[in-house]
């Protein structure tokens, strides 16, 4: 049936079905990575306070990450065969490059030594304490999880690939209408002629990179 | 040339010299093999024990989180909250060195929501006991809600305000630190009793290594490090950060001190 409302991404601003932001935490699976366990009382922590953590002691294939929208690695002795040197910097430099959408943090011991970190990766300390995981933490889930970041992700990509300004609200239209009315993102975007086969291309591989993977979990579509 | 000026002469040419040597001396320390793998041992060591501190210091902390303090003693609690509170200083001196040595880490690691109140409140109980061993009040004026994206050195900035608060007010002062909200912008005000820097030194405040000359005569210890690093961590977390006084120096030598953050494009926290 055609639908002459034109939705824009102000609605999804006041979304009610999303909740409060302390109610993302149980949607949204986050994958930690150390060789020996982050401490019982910490893991304890976190999911006390609603997370959800699956501990992983080591990561030799990038895409075992794949399912998962948050990724958090320890630096020192993870991910050995990936890079012997870098090791825990080298997965999250790699994930950050293979999945761009991700939200990616590295914990560490030795802030005096880290290098350059990819944009957007958030650095945790061995020593902080629980209220700044979980801040942390729920910054990363609103970067991957919030309809409204994850628009402004998407269309920032558009715009970069010369998808014309007209074809963009379009987009905005269906993205907006299947958040909004619970529909699945499967078949997004709608075909569309006005779009190049390239910039249709380029939006096929975001997507399959993950750029909805989290706020889909989320909204359980 | 008279007698005392020969000895200002010859001590002049014989620092010159002996600093002439020292320097070939440490050049020719610089290119032996021993002396590099001294260097590298010793920041081996370095780097060994701040992991473990970091690691002891984060146990710690988990442990403290799993304390239910309504079942103990309120003196008990007291013992921990103090427990706690050294904790954290304990881990913003370590983040001090880290930014100290990286700073270009927190410049670029992202940034996440902070509620500049509850920080600040967070950092005056950590200092309790400092304050409280000069009997100084402190308080906290209004109330914010704001929070404003950063990365973790602002908790940094906040200590070596509130430090330098106390170090420099008298005792029996008190030190106020007021919110004040204009739309998304937070104003953060600390003051306090202090000696007071002439007008032409308030600049020289933040230059590496420079202390005010009341400061120095007042035998207060520092080493004129806190300010600099102060206004470098303003700078990358784009707040804004005034220094000024109200009193006219030297006449009246004590007046109050003024240190006014601004974080602008804050937002609301989520209730």
């Amino acid at each position: 049936m055609m639908r002459f409302k034109r939705y824009t991404k102000q609605e999804l601003t006041k979304l009610s079905i999303l909740g409060s932001k302390r109610e993302w935490r149980d949607r949204i699976r986050i994958a930690i990575v150390d060789d020996q366990g982050l401490s019982d009382n910490k893991i304890v922590g976190l999911r006390s306070r609603g997370f959800v953590i699956d501990p992983f002691s080591d990561v030799e294939n990038i895409r075992t990450m794949s399912d998962y929208p948050i990724v958090i690695s320890d630096v020192v002795g993870v991910a050995t065969k990936l890079d012997s040197e870098k090791q825990g910097l080298a997965l999250i430099t790699e994930l950050s490059k293979v999945y761009p959408f991700k939200g990616l943090a590295v914990y560490s011991g030795a802030m005096h030594k880290l290098p350059s970190l990819p944009e957007g990766v958030i650095v945790i300390n061995k020593d902080d304490d629980l209220d700044l995981w979980s801040a942390k933490i729920d910054k990363l889930i609103d970067g991957v999880a919030n309809p409204v970041s994850v628009w402004n992700n998407f269309a920032k990509r558009l715009i970069d690939i010369g998808v014309p300004t007209i074809e963009i609200a379009k987009l905005e239209d269906d993205f907006v209408d299947r958040v909004i009315n619970h529909k699945s993102f499967e078949g997004f975007p709608k075909t569309n002629d006005k779009i190049t086969v390239e910039a249709q291309n380029v939006i096929t591989s975001l997507i399959a990179n993950g750029i909805f993977l989290g706020m889909t979990k989320l909204l359980g579509l | 040339m008279n007698w005392k000026n020969r000895r200002k002469f010859k001590f002049s040419v014989e620092s010159r010299k002996s600093f002439v040597e020292l320097a070939r001396k440490s050049v020719r320390d610089a290119e032996s093999d021993d002396f590099i793998e001294k260097l590298r041992f010793k920041e081996a060591l370095i780097d060994s024990l701040l992991h473990e501190l970091r690691s002891i210091n984060g146990d710690l902390k988990d442990s403290l989180d799993q304390v239910d303090f309504k079942t103990i003693d309120r003196r008990v609690v007291d013992k921990i909250v103090d427990i706690w509170a050294k904790a954290n200083l304990l881990s913003i001196r370590m983040q001090m060195y880290d930014f100290e040595v990286n700073p270009q880490v927190f410049a670029e690691s992202g940034r996440y929501d902070i509620p500049v109140f509850r920080r600040v409140e967070k950092i005056y109980k950590c200092l309790d006991k400092a304050h409280f061993r000069k009997h100084i009040k402190i308080n906290l004026i209004g109330k914010s809600f704001l929070i404003y994206e950063a990365s973790d050195i602002l908790e940094i900035a906040f200590y070596i305000i509130l430090h330098n608060a106390i170090k420099y007010a008298p005792e029996k002062s008190q030190i106020d630190i007021e919110f004040i909200e204009l739309g998304n912008t937070l104003k953060v005000i600390f003051s306090n009793e202090a000696y007071l820097p002439s007008k032409d030194e308030i600049h020289k405040l933040t230059e590496r290594g420079y202390r005010g000359v009341n400061a120095r005569n007042g035998n207060i210890s520092g080493s004129g490090i806190g300010l600099y690093t102060l206004r470098k961590i303003c700078l990358y977390q784009d707040v804004q950060l005034n220094i000024n006084t109200i009193g006219t120096p030297p006449l009246d030598n004590k007046g109050i001190f003024k240190v006014t953050l601004t974080f602008p494009s804050c937002k609301q926290a989520e209730s």
